[in-house]
């Protein structure tokens, strides 16, 4: 009799020690990470963690807008209009704007831009130090540009330029240039991910 | 009817915690569990309706969660095995297969209290030593001054509530909690920012949003006061998931990193990636085949492997899955899935002990079979 009044009381006492012991109660964790080079954070977000899903707003394209972009006021010129919050409170102004034919040519249009951040026309050949041709996810290849005035840290623009039969689609996030650098990897997901309708 | 009398409470209470009844009853209610478990993962997703119904005590309120249900299984099938099954030969098949349920359900118990399950993300070349939880998540306050390491301090996800305050004597200043949300957008502030906003917060607000069902694509995000910051830093941050730039501030000279991020579980050993290779479906851009070849690091050893869909690492507790890759302009790399399970091998075990049992039961009950049959025959005739 004895035996089983001391069993059932040890069982009961180790289920509930289970328990207690068991319960979620906060915790402080300390430890100690040798200094990393893995942007982690913007790993995870490429790797799917926060991501948004494709946005299709009837044009002949689509992409994919990155999770802590927000949207901004739109205009007759932009297509699409993004936010990008940076550090100590600064934002990148990102747009995205179609013109038709030729938009006025490449050179014309960097040389406009660099005009806006208080560079100089550039020569054709300075254009290979500033400008790469990239892929997106479909396949098709961009010109991804990165204009930065040294003298004037202030402003800085990076572009993609998406020529197109008809059209030419132009990608652009202007910051400072740390700015232009934080979002750096955003900038380039987002014009990776422009996948034409027409392919 | 004397014995009943004499019997003593304990008693009472083994002879109706063992009653068979309440495991065969215990059994239809987990039924049921699985079957709206199963329709309602339609609508709040895997993850929330694993809570729901077999993580939860209770489920719609009054009525017992898988855990409850399972709890009571197991001590019904304990106090069954040990207090009513009577060590014969005859029932020792019986016994065996009790025996294995028991294992089964405690399985179950360390699989639910100390397994743990995330994802390790490694840039080609590059090696990581932990890995980050698909749901929990966290509160690091990191001290990046050190030169040689940073020093983190990782507030569990029981802190990640609405007035909680955070404070330590490793860091000089306290935050307290002032709005949290599971899942939030970010929008502009309209006109002039309040005084007291600092960093992102000057220009962004949260905007709370449902939850989507795939829970890890939840971003979380919260709105936190600081005091004790240097300068006129003190003020309210706003901090959510997978922050691009992490939010920094300053304390008796020394910068510290907030971030809001998913736990992150530190391994004995390190993981390089030395290359990840994808493989297409000829003539389409369909992935038909990922691996990952990669060396395990533990101090000067190291020890090549290649991981593949359905060839997972197994290195002390954990295991290693080919989950997933990104890919961007610079970079290419492997996502992992990182389990280390406690309760791993105990279906393994108990399946084969109950199957030994049902085995047993059926040898020993043959020729008692055979004699009643063999009974039946000369009565017939």
């Amino acid at each position: 009799m004895k035996l089983r009044n001391t069993a059932l009381f040890a069982i009961v006492s180790v289920i509930l020690s289970l328990f207690i012991a068991c319960s979620k109660e906060p915790s402080v964790q300390k430890y100690k990470v040798s200094k990393t080079t893995v942007p982690q954070a913007d790993v995870m977000a490429s790797a799917g963690a926060g991501s948004d899903a494709v946005t299709d707003t009837g044009l002949p394209f689509t992409w994919v807008t990155p999770s802590n972009w927000v949207e901004g006021k739109a205009s007759s010129m932009r297509f699409a209009s993004y936010d990008i919050p940076l550090s100590n409170g600064e934002t990148g102004d990102f747009s995205l704007v179609q013109l038709g034919g030729g938009a006025g040519g490449t050179m014309a249009n960097i040389n406009r831009w660099r005009g806006q951040i208080g560079l100089g026309p550039a020569e054709p050949e300075e254009l290979a130090q500033v400008a790469h041709l990239h892929n997106t996810v479909q396949g098709q290849q961009y010109l991804h540009i990165t204009l930065i005035n040294p003298n004037n840290p202030s402003s800085a623009i990076a572009a993609g330029i998406f020529e197109q039969p008809g059209f030419v689609l132009f990608a652009k996030l202007t910051a400072t240039a740390a700015g232009l650098e934080e979002a750096r990897l955003d900038f380039e997901a987002f014009c990776n991910s422009i996948a034409f309708k027409n392919l | 009817m004397s014995d009943r009398k004499t019997k003593s409470g304990a008693q009472k209470l083994i002879d109706f915690l063992a009653t068979p009844e309440i495991f065969f009853y215990t059994a239809i209610w987990m039924i049921v569990l699985l079957v709206f478990g199963t329709i309602d993962q339609k609508y709040v997703g895997l993850y929330m309706a694993q809570h729901k119904y077999f993580s939860s005590w209770f489920v719609w309120v009054i009525f017992p969660g898988g855990r409850l249900a399972m709890t009571v299984m197991f001590v019904n099938l304990f106090c069954k095995l040990v207090f009513k099954s009577p060590l014969r030969w005859n029932r020792f098949g019986t016994l065996v297969t009790h025996s294995g349920m028991l294992l089964l359900l405690l399985g179950g118990f360390f699989t639910a209290y100390f397994s743990k399950e995330g994802r390790m993300v490694i840039p080609e070349g590059q090696t990581s030593s932990y890995f980050d939880d698909f749901h929990i998540l966290e509160i690091a306050v990191i001290d990046k001054s050190p030169a040689d390491h940073d020093a983190v301090i990782a507030f569990s996800n029981e802190y990640i509530e609405e007035g909680a305050v955070i404070s330590d004597s490793d860091f000089p200043f306290t935050i307290t909690l002032e709005s949290y949300h599971r899942n939030v957008d970010l929008g502009p502030i309209e006109g002039e920012a309040a005084s007291h906003l600092r960093g992102a917060a000057k220009r962004f607000q949260l905007v709370e949003q449902e939850l989507k069902l795939e829970h890890e694509t939840n971003m979380a995000g919260m709105l936190i006061s600081i005091k004790g910051l240097d300068g006129d830093e003190d003020g309210t941050y706003l901090v959510f998931q997978h922050m691009r730039v992490p939010q920094v501030v300053t304390a008796g000279g020394k910068e510290y990193v907030i971030e809001l991020r998913n736990k992150r579980y530190q391994l004995p050993f390190a993981v390089e990636l030395i290359d990840f290779v994808q493989k297409v479906y000829p003539g389409t851009n369909t992935p038909s085949h990922y691996s990952s070849l990669v060396n395990v690091v533990s101090g000067d050893f190291k020890r090549e492997v290649l991981i593949s869909m359905n060839e997972p690492l197994r290195n002390l507790d954990y295991t290693f899955y080919q989950f997933s890759f990104f890919e961007e302009t610079s970079d290419e790399g492997t996502v992992l899935q990182v389990v280390q399970n406690a309760g791993r091998n105990y279906p393994y075990i108990s399946s084969c002990i109950m199957a030994l049992g049902l085995f047993l039961h059926l040898i020993i009950q043959v020729p008692k079979l055979i004699v009643r049959s063999q009974r039946k025959k000369e009565v017939s005739a």
